[in-house]
């Protein structure tokens, strides 16, 4: 195409042509006009990969998983396509095994010896307590842990050598997690379609793409009315998922032909309509943050639906559980190509001004005992 | 304008394309092009007359490059920032051949390298200690401190044999600890055994974990005298001293549950069903020679005649058939005065070769003096150590009960005439 090309033409770089051949570089010339901005590059190869995953983790007794998830979202994120260029991942297996470690020393440790501590201390009832306690300790970490895991896997994410990164330590959004977490149970459900925005609001607005934030427009009303009627529906299934037990206890004994031969079918049956209504929801909550999300100019919008999730879904749990979770990058891959394919980035020409965040990731190593815990338990 | 297809270079392993290169300041990108020359990517822009030259050998790659890449994202020696982007698979290709660090192969070896060679010496390591026939379950129950091992050898007998079917009769009691003293001395006194028996009519006796072995009131019932009662317990006593029921116990609760007893913990949970587990696992054929070696020593240091041990053996192999597993019939089944069946003859289920161990013990017999193991007073005590009904043989009229036995001497002991044929 470019066959003003100075090299080849033998034409000085001050030449009208080489000046043409500079205008045109301003030209993402990658991908073909009116394509997507945002595209999958097909990825090949994944099966071999699990193969030979599986042997070197056999051989090494295990160790190597990490390094074989580095490797698996190394090509997950090579195959997102932002104006053709791919987005890099630069974890390492060593941070993830390190990740790990932590993981182990900071949460199972404790786990084990608040216990025995509390056991020794006061008695039998320190178990019941320290059980409690746990329950809540953890509950709270886990919205930690779920925004540090974010925060790892931004902070590897690079495009044009553009870093994305996410602000904040994160214990602003385990405390939101975990008080509205304990207001599910007693608003019957009804606060979930909020809290899901309300959370995502704030993981938003956090994130940056180099100097540029992204920004969130929080509104759960749209939700409210698709909530309603998943509510409805769960609520009939849960009853007639009750009733179909009552009745099998009821008829004496479950040995008996009858009742058994509707109770997994029903079963069955009450599993697929969860999942259809339950992915309708999904779609339709992943499309609307879509269309509430900027980055600067540029703007986001979804279009995935009900019954394409669903399948997506059903195939991917089909995969891993025949495969004994060997083909586990197979569906992660499928998963990302999904998101990446019913996502729509509009206005990402404008991303070329974007600079560069002036913090480093391996500095904010420096911040103190927190990043100590920057693991990822993905 | 001249045109040339110079930039399909699809076709040829070309090692110059045109790719897109960004500064790392900022997200724009600018098409350069990109050379390999001389261990160097060389990179020209067209704002900019003088040429980037990235050192092959210190270039990273958003991911690793196959065969069947299509496309490169280079990232500048030392994270400096800069990417290139090149959708070319010539200068893939070539580039995996310049810079053979970015393949897939070579990272993936540089992970699992030393993970593999550290598997690799466990696997010699283990090898090696399989071929030279070490036993790393033996080894860990010895470093279990007694303590702990006499706590297991307890749960071990609360679950074999509850409270109620211990026999206790004080005269039987004494004459059994008297035998258990003899043999005990003649293992080399380094362990104190003590046996319980179990008023179980089974035909069995085991040994437990710390110095402990149980015996069931089936073999002092069908027992011809003394010496078979002491060649058994002697044989137990011979698992006893090489840590079977301990290394068997570590075999099968693994390596985790075997640290803590190392460290002489009590095994949490896991030792539920202890009593189970050690009823389960059968000993290897090594094993059984051991122990029947030991029998033969400790038989032989007490004074006490192997015969005994090797009439129990032919009996019961007389009662259950070859050991080849074909039933001889029922002709060959006595079942004894008060009608049960003796069933299965557990202590002889997992023992191999009947002929040979008899063969040893045949070989052993007359070749030192001997006496009785106990004297018949002390046998007629332990013969009712669970109450009088064992001072009736199976099949014998119970009037004839109080005359005392005849004890003889020789190596395969007859019965008096006065008592009615059994098969022996």
């Amino acid at each position: 195409m470019l066959t003003s090309d100075p090299r080849l033409t033998g034409v000085a770089p001050t030449s009208p042509l080489a000046v043409l051949h500079a205008e045109l570089t301003s030209v993402p010339p990658v991908r073909a006009a009116r394509a997507p901005f945002l595209s999958w590059r097909g990825l090949a190869g994944l099966l071999q990969l699990s193969l030979v995953n599986l042997g070197l983790n056999v051989i090494t007794l295990g160790l190597y998983q990490f390094w074989a998830r580095a490797e698996v979202r190394k090509r997950i994120w090579a195959s997102i396509r932002l104006a053709g260029e791919p987005l890099s991942y630069s974890g390492t297996g060593q941070e993830l095994f390190r990740g790990f470690i932590m993981a182990i020393l900071v949460i199972a440790l404790p786990a084990i010896l608040f216990p025995l501590v509390l056991f020794v201390a006061i008695g039998p009832a320190g178990l019941s307590i320290a059980q409690v306690v746990l329950y809540v300790v953890f509950a709270f970490l886990f919205g930690w842990a779920v925004w540090r895991a974010q925060r790892y896997r931004l902070s590897r994410t690079s495009w044009r050598g553009i870093r994305l990164s996410l602000e904040g330590s994160g214990w602003g959004y385990a405390w939101a997690s975990i008080w509205t977490m304990a207001l599910i149970p007693l608003t019957l459900g009804w606060i979930v379609p909020w809290r899901s925005t309300m959370l995502q609001h704030r993981l938003i607005s956090a994130m940056s793409l180099g100097d540029r934030r992204f920004a969130f427009t929080p509104s759960s009303g749209q939700l409210y009315w698709r909530f309603l009627i998943v509510w409805l529906i769960n609520g009939l299934l849960v009853t007639a998922a009750v009733s179909i037990v009552v009745t099998a206890v009821k008829w004496g004994d479950l040995a008996a032909i009858r009742p058994v031969v509707w109770l997994i079918p029903g079963i069955l049956v009450i599993l697929l309509i969860y999942g259809l209504t339950s992915a309708w929801y999904r779609a339709a909550q992943f499309n609307h943050f879509a269309r509430s999300t900027r980055l600067g100019d540029v703007r986001f919008d979804g279009h995935m639906s009900g019954w394409s999730l669903f399948g997506l879904t059903l195939t991917n749990w089909l995969i891993i559980v025949a495969s004994l979770g060997i083909l586990l990058p197979v569906a992660q891959a499928r998963n990302a190509r999904y998101f990446v394919e019913h996502l729509d980035v509009i206005g990402g020409d404008e991303l070329g001004s974007v600079t560069q965040s002036s913090i480093d990731p391996r500095l904010a190593r420096g911040e103190g005992l927190a990043n100590a815990f920057n693991f990822d338990a993905f | 304008m001249p045109s040339t297809s110079t930039h399909s270079n699809a076709d040829r392993a070309s090692a110059s394309a045109t790719g897109r290169f960004s500064d790392g300041r900022s997200a724009a990108s600018q098409l350069v092009l990109v050379d390999i020359i001389s261990g160097h990517l060389v990179i020209q822009r067209s704002e900019e007359p003088g040429a980037l030259a990235w050192p092959l050998s210190g270039i990273e790659t958003g991911e690793p490059v196959t065969r069947r890449s299509v496309d490169v994202l280079i990232h500048e020696p030392g994270r400096a920032g800069a990417t290139l982007f090149v959708a070319d698979p010539g200068f893939v290709r070539a580039l995996g051949v310049a810079a053979p660090q970015v393949t897939g192969a070579a990272t993936r070896w540089k992970a699992a390298q030393p993970f593999i060679i550290v598997a690799a010496c466990l696997a010699l390591i283990v090898g090696a200690l399989a071929a030279i026939d070490f036993s790393p379950a033996r080894t860990v129950a010895s470093l279990i401190p007694q303590p702990t091992r006499a706590m297991l050898g307890k749960q071990v007998l609360s679950t074999m044999v509850p409270a109620g079917q211990v026999c206790n009769d004080p005269v039987g009691v004494a004459a059994l600890a008297k035998l258990t003293a003899k043999l005990s001395a003649a293992a080399g006194g380094k362990r104190e055994f003590t046996v319980t028996v179990s008023s179980s009519p089974v035909v069995n006796a085991f040994a437990a974990p710390g110095e402990q072995v149980v015996l069931m009131n089936g073999v002092i019932r069908q027992a011809d005298g003394p010496d078979e009662v002491a060649g058994i317990l002697a044989h137990e006593m011979g698992h006893g001293i090489e840590l079977h029921p301990e290394a068997g116990i570590v075999r099968t609760v693994g390596l985790a549950v075997a640290a803590e007893l190392m460290l002489g913990g009590t095994g949490g949970g896991s030792l539920g069903n202890i009593g189970v587990m050690l009823a389960n696992f059968g000993y290897t054929r090594a094993a059984e020679r051991e122990a029947d070696q030991h029998a033969l020593t400790i038989l032989k240091a007490a004074g006490i005649s192997p015969a005994g041990l090797g009439k129990f053996f032919e009996r019961m192999e007389r009662r259950t058939g070859p050991k080849t597993g074909s039933d001889k019939g029922s002709k060959d089944r006595s079942p004894d005065a008060s009608g049960d069946d003796i069933p299965g003859l557990d202590l002889l289920r997992t023992h191999p070769s009947n002929a040979e161990r008899l063969t040893g013990i045949k070989a052993a017999i007359g070749t030192y003096p001997s006496t009785p193991a106990l004297d018949a007073a002390d046998w007629a005590a332990l013969k009712s150590i669970c109450g009088n009904d064992n001072a009736t043989k199976p099949g014998q009229n119970p009037s004839q009960t109080r005359q005392p036995r005849q004890q003889a001497p020789s190596p395969l002991p007859r019965p008096p005439v006065d008592r009615p044929q059994r098969d022996i």
